[in-house]
């Protein structure tokens, strides 16, 4: 690990922005609409409430710049979490993985065999998490917010495309939409990574200045993106599509010239997914390290993208795989929120007792 | 080996190791003083075409034998306090340190009984003069280049910066060539962990002959693998100058017209000397145009593979027709047709640098023009290949920097093949490692990609012009933005004139 590094708010702030909304560009926001319909955007304001209610109970109990997974007292406690984190990231890449290559192979790749562009996408990922942590890091200083700038030439290049009357009714299926909440809100779980990344912070950044930065791109991004999705696609078919996002894109015509920018939309939302997945099997090694008292995480860097590989080939189609992931949702929701809310908690007592 | 007192043993050994007369512009010159009344076997020695024979004739040779000595000092004394009238005089005791001068233009002169030998800088070979820079060419800006003599060139250097506190410290590069070597700084204002760094590099350095501020480049920088340069070179001493006043550190070397600046990041190499010039909405537009230029260098064969190969319908309809059209009768594979193009396209640019510049002219029609048309007309290619592979290197002309060129050109290549394996996947799979590894790069501790990727290195370069009163001024860091004292401005500049 670069003992030496450390990374400012601002390249922070980028890398947790990028982690959660990475999702966006892939089949998330159909997950939306199969659930909310013509309330998706409803659905989006309500989940960024939620999330808003989670950033500012970290916020308020997250005070130390230590690791989470060394808040704990007791060393098998410690490990136990920081193996729960590591499975989490590593079942939680698989699908990514997964949904990448598959939304690729659909969206550019047609020709080309599932296997081969789920292998190019993973080495690229593996050369970026073994150049360190550094270097992920800074990427994102470029790709975040060229990723912002694409969803906000989405949003320009939409809105003529938009149809008003898809968000009536406006609470789409009534009552039965607000349980899904708690799912949804799996969203935010990304924020789980800043808890472990801290510490390499600079000495004046702290996770209040970076968690709620973080949280405005990610729910203005996510409400931007589910407006545009409903308000363009009618709600009896947008839960249907595997990326939704390209789908929106098709629909963009510079006249004669770039008759469909589709293409080179995902050139950018790939620079978004290499650099999620790099950061993630980073963290995955760096926790595995930890578990083993590794000097190097590098080694098990290839060991978890092997076991990536593997376990994104096990869905047997697109559909098991929608299936799959937002069945994920749930230990996603319990490891990357409550366990560690839960846990910040007990330090916060145990704090207050020592005083 | 120490110099003796006899003054036979040392000419036989001057001989020897000069190899006289074997060695035709070794002159060795015996002659006699005379002093209190005696006489003194004396010779000298020195390269011919090195030396200034007139400054020898009036300094060394007529000094010793016209003025009578006086006085009762010893014989040492009094040559070098009262008979040679040269303004650099050394007295050294080794053979290695008087060889070592006068490989450097130096006259050694040895007098019997006296164990050391006096040098004199007489140096006066023939040498380039001050030019205008020839990879570096500006409209607008200083048009002079450094010439390839070191000194001259810290001259250049110390008259746009006028500052006592500019340090030139001399370096001795290679164990057999002890090339001279200038490290130009403003103490106080460059950082020191830096100038310790490079101090430390170029001391380090272990080799017999250094002669090139590119092998010397090579020797200090930081990856050796990188495909990007990690230091500047330039031939310009204006640019040396403000790199400076910015804190950059500079190394000049003798026998080379080019000086090299660190430590730098990407943006530095995209820059050129004429930017500061202009006004800053030209500079921008300039620089913007550049950039465009790069990006269409590294990436536009790859992207028109991948477009054609993988995704068509990013190609308007029309021009898709066309483009097939003009592909129908080529017997080559697009990659192929492409790779082959651009490989000549190599070979033609390699060949007009190499020609004399009287056939360069010639060489481009024959080249460009000639065999452009004949390989269309032939159907070994198509117009759109040429379009394409033109543009590319018209794009690439554009880069300031000659090396980020090289590096440009090569990993165009590694482009054009993931274009062609993969589509856009392959190409955003090289442009993510790509930038993987620039962000992980530095320069002499100054992250590549500053200050885009690390936002504590604000101090290095930026991407755009400033307005001229937001330009960074060591010396009057806030008052002339404000307008406070701005009457003394001109008094208190530092800007290069």
């Amino acid at each position: 690990m670069e003992t030496s590094t450390k990374f400012s708010n601002t390249e922070l702030v980028f890398v947790i922005s990028n982690s959660v909304i990475s999702k966006l560009f892939l089949v998330y926001p159909s997950a939306f609409a199969a659930l909310g319909a013509s309330a998706s955007i409803l659905l989006a304001f309500l989940t960024a409430l939620e999330g808003l209610i989670f950033t500012i109970i970290t916020a308020k109990l997250y005070k130390s710049k230590t690791d989470i997974t060394q808040l704990t007292n007791n060393t098998f406690v410690k490990k136990v979490f920081a193996l729960l984190l590591a499975l989490l990231f590593v079942g939680n890449q698989s699908f990514f993985v997964r949904s990448v290559a598959e939304s690729l192979k659909i969206s550019i790749l047609p020709k080309s065999p599932l296997v081969f562009i789920t292998l190019i996408y993973l080495a690229g990922v593996l050369i970026c998490s073994h150049t360190g942590l550094k270097a992920i890091v800074r990427a994102h200083s470029f790709v975040t917010p060229f990723t912002i700038i694409l969803v906000f030439l989405l949003l320009f290049s939409s809105i003529k495309n938009f149809e008003y009357y898809n968000i009536f009714p406006i609470i789409g299926y009534g009552s039965k939409i607000f349980p899904y909440l708690a799912i949804l809100s799996a969203y935010f779980a990304d924020f789980i990574i800043l808890m472990l990344i801290l510490p390499f912070a600079s000495e004046k950044a702290s996770y209040k200045k970076i968690i709620f930065p973080s949280y405005i791109i990610s729910s203005v991004i996510l409400i931007i993106i589910m407006a545009i999705y409903t308000l363009t696609i009618p709600y009896s078919v947008s839960g249907t599509f595997f990326i939704p996002v390209y789908r929106i894109a098709q629909y963009i015509n510079y006249h004669s010239f770039m008759a469909r920018m589709e293409s080179l939309f995902t050139i950018g939302w790939m620079l978004s997914y290499f650099l999620t997945s790099a950061t993630y099997i980073y963290i995955a090694s760096m926790l595995t390290g930890r578990l083993f008292n590794s000097k190097s995480y590098r080694p098990y860097m290839y060991v978890i993208t092997v076991l990536i590989f593997l376990i994104s080939m096990i869905p047997q189609n697109t559909n098991q795989l929608i299936k799959w992931s937002n069945f994920f949702a749930v230990p996603r929701l319990v490891a990357g929120m409550a366990i560690p809310v839960l846990i910040l908690i007990i330090h916060r007592f145990r704090e207050a007792k020592k005083h | 080996m120490n110099i003796s007192s006899h003054i036979e043993t040392n000419l036989e050994h001057i001989k020897v190791a000069m190899s006289i007369p074997l060695s035709a512009d070794a002159i060795l010159r015996e002659f006699a003083i005379i002093f209190k009344d005696k006489k003194y076997k004396a010779f000298l020695i020195y390269y011919e075409g090195m030396v200034t024979s007139t400054r020898i004739d009036d300094f060394i040779m007529q000094s010793l034998h016209l003025i009578p000595p006086k006085g009762d000092d010893d014989l040492k004394s009094t040559i070098s306090e009262q008979l040679l009238s040269s303004n650099q005089l050394k007295m050294f005791n080794t053979f290695e340190e008087v060889f070592g001068m006068v490989n450097y233009g130096g006259c050694a002169v040895f007098v019997d009984t006296v164990n050391t030998c006096f040098l004199l800088d007489v140096k006066g070979w023939e040498r380039r003069g001050v030019s205008e820079p020839v990879s570096e060419n500006v409209i607008r800006g200083p048009q002079e280049g450094f010439t390839g003599t070191v000194r001259i060139n810290t001259g250049m250097v110390r008259r746009l910066v006028r500052q006592e506190k500019l340090i030139c410290e001399g370096f001795q590069l290679g164990k057999k060539s002890k090339t001279p070597c200038n490290l130009m700084y403003i103490k106080g204002h460059a950082d020191n962990k830096t100038v310790s760094e490079i101090r430390r590099r170029m001391n380090a350095i272990d080799t017999d002959f250094l002669t090139d501020s590119g092998e010397l480049e090579q020797a200090i920088e930081d990856f050796s693998y990188f495909p990007s340069p990690q230091i500047l070179s330039t031939e310009r001493p204006d640019r040396v100058a403000n790199a400076l006043l910015e804190g950059k550190v500079a190394v000049l070397l003798d026998g080379t017209p080019y000086a090299l600046i660190m430590p730098i990041n990407a943006f530095d190499l995209i820059h050129t000397p004429e930017d500061r010039a202009l006004r800053f909405p030209y500079a921008n537009l300039v620089r913007i145009m550049r950039i465009i230029a790069l990006f269409i260098s590294l990436l536009l064969p790859a992207v028109f593979v991948a477009m054609c190969n993988f995704h068509q319908e990013t190609i308007p309809v029309h021009l898709l027709f066309a483009i097939s059209a003009s592909r129908r009768s080529v017997p080559f594979t697009l990659i192929t047709e492409l790779i082959l193009f651009e490989i000549a396209f190599e070979i033609i640019r390699e060949a007009s640098i190499r020609i004399p510049s009287s056939a360069g002219s010639a060489m481009g029609i024959i080249g460009g023009l000639i065999i452009g048309q004949a390989a269309i007309e032939a159907n070994i290619v198509s117009p759109i290949v040429i379009i394409i592979v033109a543009l590319t290197g018209i794009g690439s002309f554009t880069i300031p920097s000659y090396s980020l060129t090289f590096a440009y050109r090569i990993l165009k290549y590694i482009y054009i093949l993931l274009g062609a394996t993969s589509g856009f996947l392959g190409i955003t799979f090289g442009i993510i490692i790509h930038l993987v590894m620039l962000c992980n790069s530095q320069s002499l501790g100054v992250p590549f990609l500053a200050p885009f990727s690390d936002s504590t290195a604000n101090t290095y370069g930026r991407l755009f012009v400033k307005p001229i009163w937001k330009r960074y001024s060591y010396t009057r860091p806030r008052k002339w933005a404000k307008g406070v004292n701005s009457t003394k401005s001109s008094t208190e500049s530092t800007q290069i004139e």
